[in-house]
């Protein structure tokens, strides 16, 4: 088992310095970066009517939850798998990994426990990034209101525990293309496609429950709807495209993939 | 010595059953030895690596590496085995000291070792530089530390000296025999170049078209070589001089002026230029073609 951590630990440090890195960083900070700007010059659509009513704090949230759902979020997770993976093709080391004395299963679930770990590093310094950016334009303009009303806890933790597992499927599915796909352009392409499907069809296609690029999409909907479902219909079909697919990945990685 | 480290047993393999990559592969390499594996390129020799290695697999259970099979302790052999197979498997963006790091975490050695293996392909200097600035040598030093660390019994290395300048085989090649010598790394290495070989192995394997055409010590290709030298004649009278050393010798005529006698001696040269002026046949031409080991290879590997 030791090796499993000692394994995961040369994981972390072929990710130092690559694009993979810097991408989580600042696909994090896209979207807070935005709404500050666009608050700080335009707040009036921000400003509550009626502070008893209306929490200024749902109101942003929503607007960065739809900005990033929709398509950056899917888009993330796709050129994020993507490139972690390509750092074993692009430097030829499959052939150095697998000769390696260690079972072939510690390094197909470190790689994608690696992709995971960053996924969530992306959302914690997403939402670090939304409050950094609402305390700090409730200074600069106090009629934003951030600062004299409640934060909703409930709302960003459920948001972010729910988009994470909408995510759980694309993630296994680019995994697998990846590792099969040594092109870097061509696993990316498939993902647009999958994601513009997605966006297309949501409106009007009964099936789209079975599309795991829609996912994310249907979480933002659901929530921005009030449901509160602990796990929506399409997130546990997330959950077994995840497991179905890893597990399909990792047979194919063991018995056929060739380095 | 004797011990045999790695055996394999009419090992085949191929994608397609029709057309067979390596055929009937009975490769024996002994305890202690310098092994060079030597063939033309597309001979199978990266194919051969890649079986041993486990990273195909093989249409049979064929190989014993340390006296067990790879099926059944693949990780058991692999954390004895350094590797380095075709250009070195390297992360570009990282330091030499950081690739080094990555495979130290994976087969548990010392931190102390990177320093020792660093100093060992003397790279102690650049260590802190990435490997993207490296030159070819330098990575594939670099790669060879990589193998170097977990002191393995058995170094496997495809084509260790490729792209490097006369200086950089030098310098790999005195380190490996050091290693060899003074830890008694068995060494298993291929190469299309006999000269490289010549210079450091002990034990040659000859492979073509996917089989094995010679194996055994460097010294019996050697004999081989000494066994197989030809002399060239030209006389005022060929016909005459086939019929008159027919008997002891197997002459056969090159072209229309040349005759090629193969011998075994020199002192038979002699013999055969005696007999010839003895007979009154004029010799225009004596010429003992330099049958090197290179030529041997060409004449082995074309058979």
């Amino acid at each position: 088992m030791q090796y499993f951590f000692l394994s995961f630990r040369a994981e972390m440090l072929k990710v130092k310095r690559t694009f993979a890195l810097w991408l989580t960083i600042l696909g994090a900070l896209f979207v807070p970066m935005i709404y500050f700007l666009i608050m700080l010059n335009r707040p009036a659509f921000f400003i509550p009517k009626d502070p008893m009513k209306e929490n200024i704090w749902v109101k942003y949230y929503e607007n960065a939850w739809q900005s990033t759902s929709f398509f950056l979020l899917p888009f993330f997770i796709i050129l994020l798998t993507t490139l972690i993976v390509q750092i074993e093709h692009k430097s030829n080391t499959w052939k150095h990994l697998l000769t390696l004395p260690v079972p072939k299963w510690v390094i197909y679930i470190n790689k994608l426990l690696i992709i995971l770990f960053l996924v969530m590093l992306c959302y914690l310094l997403f939402n670090i990034f939304l409050l950094i950016g609402a305390f700090v334009l409730g200074i600069i303009n106090p009629k934003l209101t951030f600062h004299t009303q409640p934060i909703p806890m409930n709302f960003l933790v459920n948001y972010t525990i729910k988009s994470f597992v909408s995510i759980l499927g694309i993630t296994a599915i680019h995994y697998w293309i990846a590792l099969r796909i040594k092109n870097l352009i061509l696993p990316i392409g498939i993902g647009i496609v999958g994601v513009t499907t997605g966006l297309i069809l949501i409106n009007g296609w009964e099936n789209i429950i079975y599309l795991p690029y829609a996912h994310s999409t249907m979480t933002y909907f659901k929530m921005s709807a009030g449901s509160f479902i602990m796990l929506e219909t399409h997130e546990i079909h997330s959950i077994a495209w995840f497991f179905g697919i890893a597990i399909l990945g990792f047979i194919d990685f063991k018995w056929v993939f060739r380095s | 010595m004797n011990d045999i480290i790695l055996q394999t047993d009419n090992l085949c393999f191929g994608f397609k059953k029709s057309s067979p990559i390596i055929q009937d592969l009975n490769l024996k390499i002994e305890k202690g030895s310098i092994y060079g594996f030597l063939g033309p390129n597309g001979a199978g020799k990266t194919t051969t690596i890649r079986l041993i290695l486990g990273l195909l697999n093989p249409n049979t259970h064929a190989i014993q590496i340390f006296g067990d099979n790879m099926s059944h302790n693949r990780i058991g052999i692999l954390s004895r085995i350094g590797s380095l197979i075709e250009n070195p498997s390297l992360y570009e963006h990282l330091t030499g000291i950081e690739n080094l790091e990555a495979t130290r975490l994976i087969k548990g050695v010392s931190k102390k070792r990177i320093g020792e293996v660093l100093e060992l392909v003397r790279l102690t200097n650049d260590a802190k530089r990435k490997v993207k600035e490296y030159s070819l040598g330098m990575k594939q030093r670099i790669g060879l530390a990589v193998a170097l660390l977990s002191e393995p019994d058995l170094l496997i290395l495809d084509e260790p000296t490729n792209g490097l300048d006369p200086n950089g085989m030098i310098e790999i090649r005195e380190l490996l025999i050091d290693l060899n010598k003074n830890h008694g790394t068995t060494i298993f290495l291929s190469s299309h170049l006999l000269s490289e070989i010549e210079k450091m192995a002990t034990h040659v394997g000859i492979i073509n078209k996917g089989k094995l055409l010679f194996q055994g010590t460097i010294k019996t290709l050697q004999e081989m070589k000494s066994n197989s030298a030809i002399l060239q004649i030209q006389t005022s009278d060929n016909e005459a001089t086939i019929k008159l050393l027919n008997k002891d010798f197997a002459v056969k005529s090159t072209d229309e002026k040349t005759l090629s006698i193969p011998f075994q001696d020199r002192s038979q040269v002699a013999t055969i230029n005696r007999l010839l002026v003895q007979n009154n046949i004029d010799v225009y031409q004596l010429h003992v073609a330099n049958q090197d080991l290179e030529q041997l290879f060409l004449d082995i590997t074309n058979q």
